[in-house]
């Protein structure tokens, strides 16, 4: 929560209490109290110590408790946990103001979901309230269906089959109405058995809720779907039916109606049981693990034995087997599998979601992930607001770390696959965090229909366009898209001695107990560094390049120079225009990625061929022909793509000003910084704040140095660079660069050009979407 | 003769397994030296594993093997067709052997289970052991028995402080059998002084410097236990050796004794203990409970017990808690870090002991170094640690390394003490992922060297016996190998900035983890993380050419720049017409 302004936050009109000389006490310190001021406001319970070193912001929808403990001598100390695992004791002096604190503390808990914070909040001024549509109909085409086996049915536009399903839902080709309405009736909840995943090799994943079946009931349409299904698949004749439950949870059910699949009226059926347990025992299990992680100063045993207690790690071992073993079905047996659990929103999520990231890799990607997410957890339903405890209205009993499991599954399958995923850690403590903040209005609700009612894609930011507009936090530094993990079918082999305890979630605010230097900070910085000086070198590149052709010009003969020099402008500027129009215009050929992502990856793609040219000995001094061959490899596009009509005039334009003086030349030197400061060095940034160790840090594309996210700003076109794009630059050195003359027509130049470029780019992409919805639609 | 313990040379047409994967049709041979074990890769060429007897840690035959219960074994192939070997290795690895046949299935196993009880470090003729057949089979750039004297160490130690001289009183080991001949002491001490301090002191193990910290000039002194004894002996001579190492005069130093009290009052009816107060008065105690080595080796046993255990029948982390390593690895970083804190923070001096001096002493004093001294955390001041700390300390490496994790000597002298200091040194390479020149590799192969190696540096149980071998002149040393370019480049961190600063490690329990990469490494598949590590190197060097290259650009450009203004204010032109003059 330190990213955002603290100016607009603590203002008088928001502010409801003000506590001073409050003690925060250390867990693993505990001699050691920070005395600070306690501040309350509309939106969070803010500590800052008197020094504003360190600052604490807890955001109330993230409050999962508030308790008195017993008074002390210092005062009235009261713990307050979070959701995202922070547990902080707040001593305070005057036992009024501790109970004051109290009542208020549990007063702003949201009671409906009108109160939620994602309806208040207003999101710094880069992100936009724009929600770029999810079509659950491309995600289905991008696997081939509807096809010969698979038909897309909008029997359920109205939610008349099941409320708690999208409006289009896939099934099979031969499978008739009264096929699904008469199976969604023998279902609990109306869950129908749909299609979810569809392998390249014909085998599919469908998934359901339990049947109603009790002890002898049975339903002919229901068994007819499943033939349906069964027949879907050409190259097996039997299929899984996976009950993701123990049997003894299954056979419970049956006592009271429900239960699963009879054998004897189901043909070719292979059933199975994989134990994972149920919301109930998760949610335990989860209070044991955070109480061993709250556990003072523990010795070696005594915590590796109440970790082992909390049965934490087996539990996310019972759902990674079973994921496990649907894939090995699918990928190896080619058969189709059916899941379901008891509604079929839970248990049957994570084994979905995690079996199709196991099985094909555009998952591994953040926007592929966005799409599992999308589709497995919010399209099917899944209670995010019961889960999470969003509202004081939802009942506790339906809490349950069900989404943290899956994201944990993933945590462990990318320790296992480092360089698999294309999103890192972050990404995903990031996505458990806003599932519990409600900053955003993705996650609101218990399903579609509860979010379509309360209108969160007008009302709301969109999570999604939080994480596009900070996609370089995001990324895997390690990811490598051609290696063969990242490529195929992951079977990996789990034992329980695979599995780690997720430290920097679970334990993320006591940085103590964290690695003191941080490899994936640091590849992320040198990943960042190249980034910058890749650019950079383009930029360098065309300017020897000009200034040659000048020098060549006035030796070949002085009075003929001008046009020898335009002859030679034109050529670099077809070269460039070239290759910018590979980079820019390939998002608008590929609807599967987002741009911002999509330009990432072109840059990471191009490095290897520019290390290629930067390998090769330097271009031999001046020759024009030599010249530009040396370089024509280096910007030769991969493939000619006709420009845009409206692009060439901006590019052109900027072209013809864009004439190097030796003042230009020396601003855009200056403005790039050839080293970069290290993340061990610095104990704090600029501001003061303390630096650790999990921290992301920024380095300043100017000086070099590091900076927190707060003194960091995002939106200085840097001279330097060629491509234009916006650099990360600290603010002293922004103040510089805006004030240096030659900046400024620099910057408008720019400026002309790239909003230009932009509002395009936005208005063909949102005109492609409605294209996209109108012709699913029909 | 080992000749006459191989029962069987070859064994064709066995099943060759270890975790990860299945060789059908391979072939074992039982050499002089080696088992090797020729199996068929699945791209269809021969692959040979080289077995060392030395690194054959322990068989489990799963069929009565002894020659009585022979005639109780099923004869009918339909009942047991199949007769599994499971051999051991001291690197932790292991290897499943499907013989088809029974007899030669109890000849193989008979022969391996005698080669492995001859190679008993304790009894076999170091002599035999396959370094001394070893003939180098690379170029040495470094001489690795000569790369750390004590002339290098007593110049790096003079440039801090000119107090110490080196001594010739150990020429021929004749006051101490497990200490150097040449030895850093004190300049105010004289030889004489040594030698009745090596009288009483076990072992003859008198107080040695081992590291002396520049900027409080306090240092740690490692000794072994003094011969106190019930009736609370004292040795005037010690006590002047003692006091003139304590560089801070004005500060107590500390003696550091890593025994329980306990054991220490045992130790002491047994004419051993520790300095009394009285005798030692510029002296303060303190006790820290590291445990003994037999312990370790029960514990390391555990470990590895539960690392193995793929039947998911007892609980994973409940078997690693009972294994206790863990909680070996904390005390043992806290005690370290104990010191260091002393050293750096307190600025004064601390003797370490145990009983013996030459295994957790070593462990406590090298880990504080690595802590206290940056020229530790690169790969030379490593080795030279090494070197210094245990191999010239005198850690009977051949008795502690003569079993690993799964077998069990005759005498129970084995312990993982060593293998304990580099999961510490581990521990505090994954907190501290930049701040060490080298990576986990280097660590990984002084782990498997120290228990079974062609070169001679970890054979020996002191220095006194690498002389009465020749060691120097028959074997090889491993740090001439690892002195190499091509070896040394894959130990290197990419990520490596040297830090000056001491370390400060976390010894909280989470903080604490499992040293998968050397205890797992054969029970999970490895290429996922090699190719993370490609990754890595291939980022950093991606990094640093670019950084260059666009180095010799700007120089380049700025050359060019330099050119066009020459060349306009020669000419009367100028280049750009719309442009002002400049002038730089």
């Amino acid at each position: 929560m330190k990213t955002l302004d603290r100016a607009r936050y603590i203002r008088a009109d928001f502010m409801y209490q003000t506590v001073e000389n409050v003690r925060l006490t250390d867990r693993f310190n505990t001699r050691q109290q920070i005395i600070g001021t306690l501040y309350l406001t509309a939106t969070h319970l803010i500590f800052i110590d008197p020094e504003g070193k360190r600052e604490t912001w807890i955001l109330h929808s993230l409050i999962s408790s508030v308790d008195k403990l017993p008074t002390t001598q210092q005062g009235c100390p009261l713990r307050v946990r979070t959701k995202h695992f922070l547990s902080a004791e707040l001593t305070i002096p005057k036992e009024r103001d501790c109970a004051d604190l109290y009542t208020t503390l549990n007063q702003l808990k949201p009671d409906s979901y009108e109160k939620l914070y994602c309806f208040l909040y207003q999101a710094p001024n880069y992100l936009e309230k724009i929600w770029d549509p999810f079509l659950l109909a491309t995600e289905y085409m991008r696997m081939g269906v509807p096809n010969t086996d698979w038909k897309v049915e909008d029997g359920n536009s109205n939610f008349d089959l099941c409320d708690t399903y999208p409006p289009l839902i896939y099934v099979p080709a031969m499978a008739t109405k009264a096929m699904l309405i008469g199976s969604s009736k023998f279902r609990s909840r109306g869950r129908l058995p749909v299609l979810t995943y569809l392998h390249p090799n014909g085998a599919s994943i469908t998934r359901c809720s339990q049947p109603l079946s009790g002890f002898s009931a049975r339903c002919q349409e229901d068994e007819q779907l499943l033939q349906c299904i069964l027949k879907a698949n050409p190259h097996s004749t039997t299929m899984y039916i996976i009950d993701t439950r123990p049997r003894i949870n299954a056979v419970a059910n049956r006592a009271a109606g429900k239960g699963y699949e009879n054998e004897d009226y189901y043909s070719n059926i292979q059933f199975k049981f994989c134990p994972i347990d149920n919301i109930h025992v998760m949610r335990g299990s989860l209070q044991k693990l955070i109480e061993t992680c709250e556990m003072k100063n523990p010795t070696m045993n005594q915590y590796l034995s109440a970790l082992d207690d909390s049965f934490w790690l087996q539990h996310i071992k019972a759902v990674l087997d079973a994921a496990i073993l649907i894939t090995r079905a699918i990928e190896i047996e080619k058969k189709n599998v059916l899941i379901h659990c008891s509604d079929g929103w839970d248990r049957t999520a994570q084994c979905c979601s995690l079996s199709s990231l196991l099985l094909c890799p555009y998952y591994r990607s953040i926007h592929g992930f966005r799409m599992l997410i999308e589709k497995e957890w919010l399209s099917f339903g899944h209670k995010f607001s019961d889960r999470c405890g969003h509202t004081t209205t939802s009942d506790s009993k339906e809490q349950s770390p069900i989404f943290l499991q899956f994201l944990e599954a993933v945590w462990q399958l990318s320790q296992i696959y480092p360089t698999a995923f294309e999103f890192n850690e972050r990404f995903l403590i990031s996505l458990h965090d806003h599932s519990h903040s409600c900053q955003y209005g993705n996650f609101v609700g218990n399903c579609e229909k509860d979010r379509l009612d309360l209108c969160v894609k007008e009302r709301t930011y969109s999570f999604w366009n939080f994480i596009i507009q900070n996609i370089n936090d995001f990324k895997n530094p390690l990811f490598r898209p051609q290696s063969s993990y990242a490529n195929e079918v992951l079977l990996p082999t789990i034992t329980s001695q695979t599995l780690k305890l997720w430290l920097n979630m679970y334990h993320r605010f006591e940085s103590a107990l964290l690695p003191k230097e941080n490899i994936s900070n640091t590849l992320t910085r040198l990943v960042d560094h190249t980034t910058s000086l890749s650019d950079h070198a383009q930029l360098l590149e065309k300017r020897i390049r000009e200034l040659r052709s000048t020098l060549d010009a006035d030796q070949i003969t002085l009075s003929s120079s001008a046009t020898t020099a335009s002859n030679e402008d034109a050529d670099d500027s077809d070269i460039e225009k070239g290759n910018q129009s590979n980079k820019i215009c390939l998002p608008e050929f590929d609807s599967g990625l987002s741009d911002v992502d999509l330009c990432q990856t072109q840059q990471r793609d191009s490095i290897p061929s520019r290390m290629n040219t930067i390998l090769q000995p330097p271009p031999p001094p001046p020759s024009s022909s030599d010249v530009e061959s040396g370089f024509s490899g280096d910007y030769s596009p991969h493939g000619k793509i006709p420009l845009s009509s409206f692009i060439l005039p901006h590019q052109s334009s900027l072209d013809i000003n864009d004439i190097p003086t030796l003042e230009r030349i020396a601003l855009e030197l200056n403005s790039i910084a050839l080293d970069w400061r290290s993340y061990n060095a610095p104990v704090h940034c600029d501001c003061s704040l303390p630096f650790d160790s999990a921290q992301r840090k920024y380095n300043c594309w100017r000086c070099g140095e590091n900076f927190c996210t707060r003194c960091i700003e995002r939106s200085i076109h840097l001279p330097g660079l060629y491509s234009n794009s916006l650099a990360p630059v600290c603010k002293t050195c922004a103040r510089s660069i805006k004030s240096s003359p030659s900046f400024a027509d620099f910057s408008a130049l720019v400026k002309s050009k790239s909003t230009d470029f932009i509002r395009s780019q936005t208005a063909m992409k949102l005109s492609r979407s409605m294209v996209d919805q109108f012709n699913t639609l029909r | 003769m080992v000749t006459d313990l191989i029962k069987i040379p070859c064994v064709r047409n066995l099943v060759f397994r270890d975790h990860l994967q299945a060789y059908p049709e391979s072939i074992i041979n039982v050499t002089l030296h080696n088992v090797i074990v020729t199996h068929k890769q699945p791209d269809g060429n021969y692959k040979e594993l080289w077995i060392f007897y030395t690194n054959m840690d322990a068989i489990q035959p799963k069929f009565p093997m002894k020659t009585e219960f022979r005639s109780q074994l099923p004869l009918s192939p339909s009942l047991a067709s199949v007769y599994t070997i499971v051999l051991r290795l001291k690197t932790l690895e292991t290897c499943y052997f499907d013989v088809p046949v029974l007899d030669d299935a109890i000849k193989l196993a008979e022969s391996l289970d005698a080669l492995i009880a001859n190679t008993d470090g304790l009894t076999c003729d170091v002599t035999f052991l396959f370094p001394f057949c070893f003939s180098r089979d690379f170029d040495v750039i470094q001489d690795g028995w000569t790369a750390f004297s004590v002339e290098s160490e007593y110049s790096r130690l003079q440039a801090i402080s000119d107090e110490w001289r080196i001594s010739d009183v150990n020429k021929d080991f004749a006051i101490c059998e497990t200490y150097p001949e040449r030895l850093v002491v004190p300049k105010s001490i004289s030889d004489d002084y040594l030698k009745r301090s090596a009288a009483f002191r076990a072992h003859n193990r008198f107080p040695l410097l081992c590291y002396l910290h520049k900027s409080s000039k306090s240092c740690i002194i490692r000794s072994s236990q003094p011969l106190v004894g019930p009736s609370v002996r004292r040795c005037k001579e010690d006590e002047s050796v003692v006091n003139a190492m304590l560089t801070q005069r004005n500060k107590k130093g500390w003696i550091l004794d890593t025994r329980h009290p306990n054991i220490i009052k045992s130790a002491q009816s047994k004419g051993g203990g520790c300095e009394p107060d009285q005798y030692y008065a510029l002296w303060r105690r303190l006790n820290w409970n590291l445990e003994k080595h037999n312990l370790l080796q029960e514990s390391f046993m555990k470990l590895m017990d539960a690392c193995i255990d793929q039947s998911e029948k007892d609980r994973w982390l409940s078997k690693l808690e009972g294994s206790n390593w863990l909680l070996h690895v904390k005390e043992t970083l806290k005690t370290a870090c104990t010191v260091a804190q002393t050293i750096d923070c307190e600025e004064t001096s601390v003797l370490v002991h145990g009983s013996d001096g030459w295994d957790t002493t070593l462990l406590v004093t090298s880990l504080a170094q690595i802590l206290l001294d940056p020229d530790c955390r690169t790969i030379t001041g490593f080795e030279a640690l090494i070197e210094r700390e245990w191999i010239q300390a005198g850690h009977p490496f051949r008795t502690r390394c003569t079993r690993s994790a799964f077998g069990r000597s005759s005498h129970g002298y084995e312990s993982p003490i060593f293998t304990l200091f580099l999961d510490c040194t581990w521990q505090l390479l994954q907190q501290f992922a930049c701040s060490f020149e080298f990576n986990d590799t280097l660590l990984i192969e002084l782990f498997e060297h120290a228990y079974s190696s062609k070169f001679g540096t970890f054979i020996f149980n002191n220095e006194k016996e690498k002389k009465k071998y020749n060691g120097i002149k028959q074997t090889v040393s491993l740090w001439s190998y690892f002195n190499r370019p091509e070896i040394l480049h894959t130990f290197l961190n990419p990520f490596y900035e040297p830090n000056p600063n001491v370390l400060w490690p976390s010894v909280a329990a989470p903080s604490i983890v499992l040293w998968r990469s050397l205890y797992l490494r054969f029970y999970e598949n490895q290429t996922p993380q090699r190719e993370a590590w490609d990754e890595y190197l291939l980022i950093k060097e991606k990094e640093m050419q670019l950084r260059s290259y666009v180095n010799k650009l700007r120089q380049e450009l700025l050359e060019l720049e330099r050119k066009c203004t020459e060349k306009a204010s020669n000419t009367t032109s100028i280049i750009k017409t719309e442009k002002d003059p400049v002038t730089i």
